[in-house]
């Protein structure tokens, strides 16, 4: 069962002679409960893909398909809502508001949506993450990793349909990197979170269930690794 | 979308009524008419006002959770009906918000559905393979055991008959052991007691297990793992899952090669590496070899069935771990297992 399904999704920058192509025909599904790697060069398309499957930009034709709803054709308060509710972000500069403590970080998308935040379930995502003793901390009193494993937990607190992350390992160290891939890797797993990562590195892509290749706005090759 | 500002009117209503109520006080203010004290006829006038309001809001209010009630119960008709639920789920709505939350059951429901139907599958055909493959050596067993019964054989013919009936029993063996592995691939069967240790013990004795069937392919292993590792973990199912891959590394090394097994501790994670230099796998069907009952097509003459790695994946995995593989085809394989160095 696909939760995503991207169908000839193209996104053209400019017109003309200095047209850019950096999507141009892509084609992909994602199944449930699946780690899916995107992996490619930088200026390949891969992170205006990633931006597309989540809402944050808007694809000259093709269309995105996440949990069975079309999201190209939602309204720009539909899709914000939309983001809020079934799209976790994990981005490689972690993105945490530095004025809130790591818990504050953690359930302010569940706020946002109004909701009342499922204490147990952030606190088991917390205890997993390594992070329980630091929640009182302020991001600049975090180190990267620590940031990170802040940032997904905050990604994973909100129950999402899909959790999409931005070369999240890109300003960490190779231990580190594993550390926190091996988070996402074990939570996806005990969660049944959908997850797909944007990478350049081989090895990092080798930990996903699926790996697809992206070259020059295409995909170059999608297999079962 | 018609009764979307359902709120909006109460204020306005309540609002009018207030402004009528202060105008009628007003009139009786100014009137001449002394009969009634004026200050009781302000008070009679707006505690009716005030009751109309209070009955208005009621009315309003029931108006707003009957029309939520319904929109709910449409929703669940809808997902029950297998429909998607005709209610917009990106509104800032209570019956939004609601909806989008059961959609997410009613698809999680039916993911989990299609998930174990499909495991109850495989376990049949597995079960109805191998009650197939336990007919041919009983036949076989009766036949020649019935010929050394019931014929006046030469002492050499009888030998060599014992011996084919030997192998028949060895392949009944082999199908038993593979049956009572199955029976513990139910999870609940894998029953995790977690307590603090010392990795060391525990890579021994796996190591142990396999160091006679590696000395017969004349292969070396090596391993390199201090003590002092502490971990919370079950010591009984790791051994076992490190065993697994050990044993695999074994049956797919071919004679003279060399096993190594290496230990890293990291911040969250330790890291048990297995390397051996035998035939590898396929870059495919490196995810394959981690379902249950797969086995790749170049290792059919190579005795198993395929639960190995299905099983170290789920041990490790149930404990909060991951793993992971890398291979060159002809070259070897390197699994490593990762296990949270924390009680999680």
């Amino acid at each position: 069962m696909s939760i995503l399904k991207v169908e000839n999704l193209k996104k053209y920058y400019g017109s003309g002679e200095s047209q850019v192509r950096a999507l141009d025909g892509v084609n992909l599904e994602v199944e449930k409960g699946s780690f899916t790697a995107i992996v490619g060069t930088s200026g390949s398309g891969k992170s205006t893909l990633l931006h597309m499957m989540g809402g944050l930009d808007i694809p000259t034709s093709g269309s995105v398909e996440v949990a069975g709803r079309e999201i190209s054709k939602m309204s720009d308060d539909e899709l914000t809502i939309f983001r809020r509710r079934q799209i976790g972000f994990v981005f490689q500069a972690y993105n945490l508001v530095p004025i809130l403590n790591a818990y504050e970080n953690i359930v302010l998308p569940i706020q946002l949506d109004g909701s009342k935040v499922d204490r147990e379930f952030v606190m088991e995502v917390v205890e997993i993450m390594g992070i329980g003793k630091k929640l009182k901390n302020m991001p600049n009193q975090l180190s990267g990793g620590e940031q990170q494993r802040v940032a997904i937990a905050r990604a994973l607190a909100a129950k999402p349909a899909i959790l999409l992350a931005d070369e999240p390992t890109g300003n960490l160290d190779t231990r580190t990197s594993q550390d926190v891939l091996g988070l996402l890797k074990t939570t996806g797993e005990r969660f049944g979170q959908t997850i797909v990562m944007i990478t350049h590195n081989e090895e990092i892509a080798q930990l996903a269930d699926t790996i697809i290749r992206i070259e020059d706005g295409k995909i170059a090759e999608s297999r079962w690794q | 979308m018609s009764k979307k500002h359902t709120r909006a009117p109460v204020c306005y209503w309540g609002a009018l009524i207030l402004i009528i109520a202060a105008f009628l006080c007003s009139v009786f203010w100014r009137s001449k008419t002394w009969s009634v004290g004026r200050i009781q006829v302000s008070c009679v006038g707006f505690a009716l006002a005030m009751a109309v309001m209070a009955g208005l809001g009621y009315w309003m209010h029931r108006r707003i959770y009957l029309e939520l009630t319904d929109r709910i119960s449409s929703c669940v008709d809808d997902l029950i009906a297998g429909k998607e639920p005709q209610i917009n789920r990106e509104e800032e709505r209570i019956s939004s918000k609601l909806a989008a939350k059961l959609e997410a059951l009613a698809e999680i429901t039916r993911h989990t559905v299609e998930e174990s139907n499909g495991k109850k599958a495989e376990v049949q055909q597995i079960i109805s393979d191998i009650s197939h493959q336990l007919k041919t050596p009983i036949a076989n067993i009766l036949m020649y055991s019935d010929t050394i019964r019931d014929c006046e054989l030469p002492r050499e013919e009888q030998v060599k008959f014992l011996e084919i009936l030997h192998q028949q029993v060895r392949k009944l063996e082999f199908l038993v052991q593979a049956l009572i592995k199955m029976s513990r691939l139910e999870s609940s069967l894998i029953v995790l007691k977690k307590s603090e240790g010392d990795l060391y013990h525990t890579l021994a004795r796996a190591v142990a297990a396999v160091t006679l069937s590696a000395q017969e392919k004349n292969l070396t292993i090596k391993a390199e793992c201090r003590e002092g590792i502490r971990l919370w973990y079950d010591p009984k199912w790791t051994e076992e899952a490190v065993f697994n891959v050990l044993d695999n590394a074994v049956k797919y090394t071919p004679e003279g090669g060399t096993i190594t097994l290496l230990v890293r501790q990291w911040q969250i994670y330790t890291k048990i590496s297995i390397r051996d230099t035998g035939i590898g796998i396929d870059p495919e069907h490196r995810n394959d070899i981690f379902k249950r009952f797969y086995r790749e097509n170049k290792v059919h003459e190579v005795k198993g069935i395929g639960v190995g790695l299905y099983l170290t994946r789920k041990i490790i995995s149930l404990q909060g771990g991951y793993v992971s593989v890398r291979s060159k085809p002809g070259e070897g394989a390197e699994f490593s297992l990762f296990l949270p160095n924390d009680q999680r």
